[in-house]
């Protein structure tokens, strides 16, 4: 049951009525009521790993209170590890056990071993990323101290399940989640029109600008070998498109969906292609992801490499974005995804500005040449480390690479359409990205891009943009409801 | 639900939402109307369907098939066998399509024909190559029709159904085609040509765009729909012709090789069916000839006109 489907649309309606009416007596109740939509939901989209995030939540439950009765020592470290080993063993099992089997085997086969190896059936839970980093986050917090365990057993299960966030994130931390939820909560008007103009427009940026651009984008990477440079160049350009309102589209609705029970979640975008250096990209794309790393990956690895300065700097640095590459699956495309992004700090840590935070054209509505030039050029390098995430192996990346960087780059683009099999340019298609991408800039301050909107204009005019809106997704919007690209890690 | 129950916000919030969704439904009576007089579907699809399900019939015989026969077999030229057709033959229908079509549409209001030809083509097989759906057409049923297929257990997907009857959710990314296609459709099928199911395909064929994509695969579940959909017909005595209506600038070999045309030589073996093949057998110089073609496997005007005398030739020989 995927958001933007019509039965996701009457569960919420259903959840939301019970919630504010049925239910709507304590936090115990709300909660509860949470929990069981939750629990509902996850079992609609995968009901045979049910049992597994109930386990997930019983263990790492009882071993955060059992770390935290503990003085440190052993019996302590023994829990915390222990928690750690059967979180990351179960990421290790579900999603990467295949792949590093396989590997191992194709390296003793280069040195003619000859073995072979047929790949596990092995189902990958969904959410399993998601929900484990959450529990290793909380096990990590509580072993040094910075959180103390919950208690409230409803309260932790509803944290790890709440169903706007189990399948795609964010990573939300319990400190935040927590106090929210444990105490009743009002109906807030404000909030909710909010949430609703959330989803709105995260609907719009996945069905009317993913799904669009993926069809684009499928078209040119499944027949890359046909097509000219400058249409390879073209598909890179639409996956980049595709991803983002893929992933930040599917944000926004769970941020909205959450508003609407009055509970804020982490908000996971900050209109990252508006960044003008990759230590301001990965502030802005996947945030939560980020964060986590930053917390317990990069900040442990670097303190320990400190003395190397700044050579233990970068491998910090490139170690953890090849964790970063790692958790979006087991593939080798992930992994020189992840690397790629790595490497492009090291000018950075060179000329030591990695945390300068400048906001781009900040009081102004029009970038600098400079500032549109980094822009441009970021766009160009993260948009090239997106071949390497959406080909199938390397050896594909590499060939659309290769394929770009010919004559034909400077040719104009084109795309065979499906329907009537005659080359097109979507010209208006790409005319409604530009429009899109002038309303994410104009709205960029704000925690989505048409925030401002419900705040600084009068209600005629905000209706007539929403109408607008809704006669897009309806004109442009694809029926087919692909799922969302992120369901998968 | 008595909005007492809410407090003020809440009652405001679900108002406003009210009255938000009360004007979004507004145009859509109005979009409904436009876009069910312009939109890029072929005239021709609704009158078969008028044919069928309010026609008192009764229906002598019926031609059922893709494209290809839709186009090129006159019906009123085939009465010289004694026999009245009609043809129900829609573009990229497969199997599937016409085991479904005729029990749910052609014998819910019919008793079964006496004689059926059926189209048949290398690339009947291929659901990727024909990809019509029955729910497809769901626009054209009529309410009762719609009802059983909605609610009744099938392996319909209720989706499209629901999609595909409200010409504004159907036709919703044709909007801007709307504005130009009715005049461009009538260019291409129009609709003065109709003669019981059959409408002219006009386009004037392009020498220089030979382009057979010949690649196609069986599925073996459109194979499956073929043999119940003639046992089925034998079964109520329709005597079945198969017939492959002609296509330019493919030779004899590559006949010879396809294999859904050895499939259905080999059912026409079994179950004793007469193959009237155009592109082998009865291979004329309509052939060979691109004055007869819409397109390398379309027939246009001209050229059904004459196959069709072809056919009802063959035909006699057959029936009698």
């Amino acid at each position: 049951m995927v958001f933007n489907s019509i039965n996701f649309a009457v569960f919420l309606l259903l959840v939301l009525i019970l919630y504010w009416w049925v239910f709507k007596k304590n936090a115990k109740t709300q909660n509860l009521l949470l929990l069981l939509a939750s629990i509902v939901f996850y079992c609609m989209a995968d009901w045979k790993f049910i049992f597994l995030l109930a386990a997930s939540g019983f263990i790492n439950f009882y071993l955060a209170k059992f770390i935290a009765k503990k003085e440190e020592g052993k019996i302590r470290s023994l829990f915390f590890y222990t928690g750690i080993i059967f979180n990351v063993g179960l990421l290790l099992y579900f999603k990467y056990f295949n792949f590093f089997i396989q590997s191992f085997v194709n390296l003793f086969n280069y040195s003619g071993a000859g073995i072979s190896f047929t790949p596990f059936h092995i189902l990958l839970p969904l959410g399993i990323s998601f929900f484990t980093f959450q529990m290793i986050g909380y096990l990590i917090d509580v072993n040094n101290d910075e959180i103390e365990p919950t208690g409230n057993l409803l309260g932790f299960f509803t944290y790890l399940a709440y169903f706007p966030k189990i399948l795609s994130g964010p990573i939300e931390r319990i400190q935040k989640f927590l106090p929210q939820i444990q105490k009743k909560r009002e109906f807030d008007y404000i909030l909710a029109v909010d949430g609703l103009r959330e989803i709105l427009w995260g609907l719009f940026k996945k069905i009317v600008i993913a799904d669009n651009c993926a069809v684009y984008a499928n078209e040119i990477f499944d027949n890359y070998t046909v097509y000219s440079g400058s249409t390879l160049a073209l598909g890179i350009f639409f996956f980049a498109f595709q991803i983002y309102c893929d992933f930040s589209g599917y944000s926004d609705m769970a941020c909205g969906i959450s508003k609407l029970f009055n509970i804020r979640i982490v908000n996971n975008f900050a209109f990252p292609f508006f960044s003008t250096n990759i230590s301001d990209f990965w502030r802005k794309w996947h945030i939560s992801l980020t964060t986590w790393m930053m917390d317990y990956i990069f900040t442990p690895l670097s303190f320990i490499l400190r003395k190397y300065k700044k050579t233990g700097l970068i491998i910090s640095i490139v170690l953890t974005f090849l964790l970063v590459g790692l958790w979006h699956g087991a593939n080798s495309t992930f992994i020189v995804f992840g690397v790629l992004h790595g490497l492009y700090f090291i000018p950075l840590v060179l000329i030591g500005s990695m945390n300068k935070n400048e906001i781009v054209a900040a009081g102004r509505l029009i970038p600098s040449f400079k500032e549109f030039f980094g822009m441009i050029a970021l766009f160009i390098l993260t948009s090239f480390t997106a071949v390497f995430f959406r080909a199938e192996n390397l050896h594909q990346a590499i060939n659309y690479v290769s394929g770009i960087f010919s004559n034909s780059l400077f040719s104009i683009p084109y795309i065979i359409e499906e329907e009537t099999g005659l080359p097109i340019l979507p010209k208006l298609f790409i005319l409604l990205l530009c429009g899109f991408i002038i309303v994410e800039w104009i709205g960029r301050k704000g925690d989505f891009a048409i925030v401002n909107i419900g705040k600084k204009r009068n209600r005629f005019f905000r209706w007539s943009f929403y109408f607008a809106i809704i006669y897009i997704i309806y004109y442009w919007g694809k029926s087919d409801m692909n799922a969302f690209i992120y369901f998968q890690f | 639900m008595p909005l007492f129950i809410f407090n003020f916000s809440m009652k405001k919030f679900f108002g406003y939402s009210l009255v938000f969704f009360l004007i979004i439904f507004i145009p859509v009576p109005f979009i409904n109307i436009f876009q069910a007089h312009y939109n890029p579907t072929p005239e021709f699809y609704k009158l078969q369907y008028d044919a069928v399900q309010n026609t008192s019939g009764p229906f002598e015989g019926i031609i059922i098939g893709s494209s290809q026969p839709a186009c090129a077999i006159r019906p009123s030229v085939l009465d010289s066998t004694g026999i009245s057709f009609y043809n129900f033959s829609l573009p990229a229908a497969t199997p599937e399509f016409y085991l479904t079509w005729y029990n749910e549409v052609f014998l819910r209001n019919h008793h079964s024909p006496e004689y059926c030809i059926m189209g048949i083509s290398w690339a009947m097989f291929d659901t990727h190559l024909l990809f019509r759906k029955f729910e497809q057409d769901s626009e054209f049923f009529t309410y009762s029709l719609f009802l059983k297929m909605l609610l009744g257990q099938n392996n319909l997907s209720k989706k499209d159904i629901v999609f595909n009857r409200f010409p504004f959710l159907k036709y919703r990314t044709k909007i801007r085609d709307s504005f130009i296609w009715n005049e461009m459709k009538n260019n291409g099928n129009p609709v003065n040509t109709y003669d019981r199911g059959y409408n002219s395909v006009e386009n004037s064929y392009d020498k220089k765009n030979f382009n057979a994509n010949k690649r196609c695969k069986i599925y073996p579940g459109q194979v499956t729909s073929f043999i119940k959909l003639l046992e089925q017909m034998r079964t109520e005595k329709v005597k079945i012709i198969f017939v492959m209506t002609p296509e330019y600038g493919l030779g004899h070999e590559f006949y010879d090789k396809s294999k859904a045309l050895a499939i259905i030589n080999k059912v026409s073996k079994t179950y004793n069916i007469p193959v009237l093949n155009f592109n082998t057998t009865f291979r004329s110089h309509v052939n060979e000839d691109t004055d007869f073609f819409a397109d390398w496997q379309h027939l246009n005007g001209k050229g059904s006109m004459i196959f069709s005398k072809q056919l009802t030739k063959e035909l006699c020989k057959v029936i009698n």
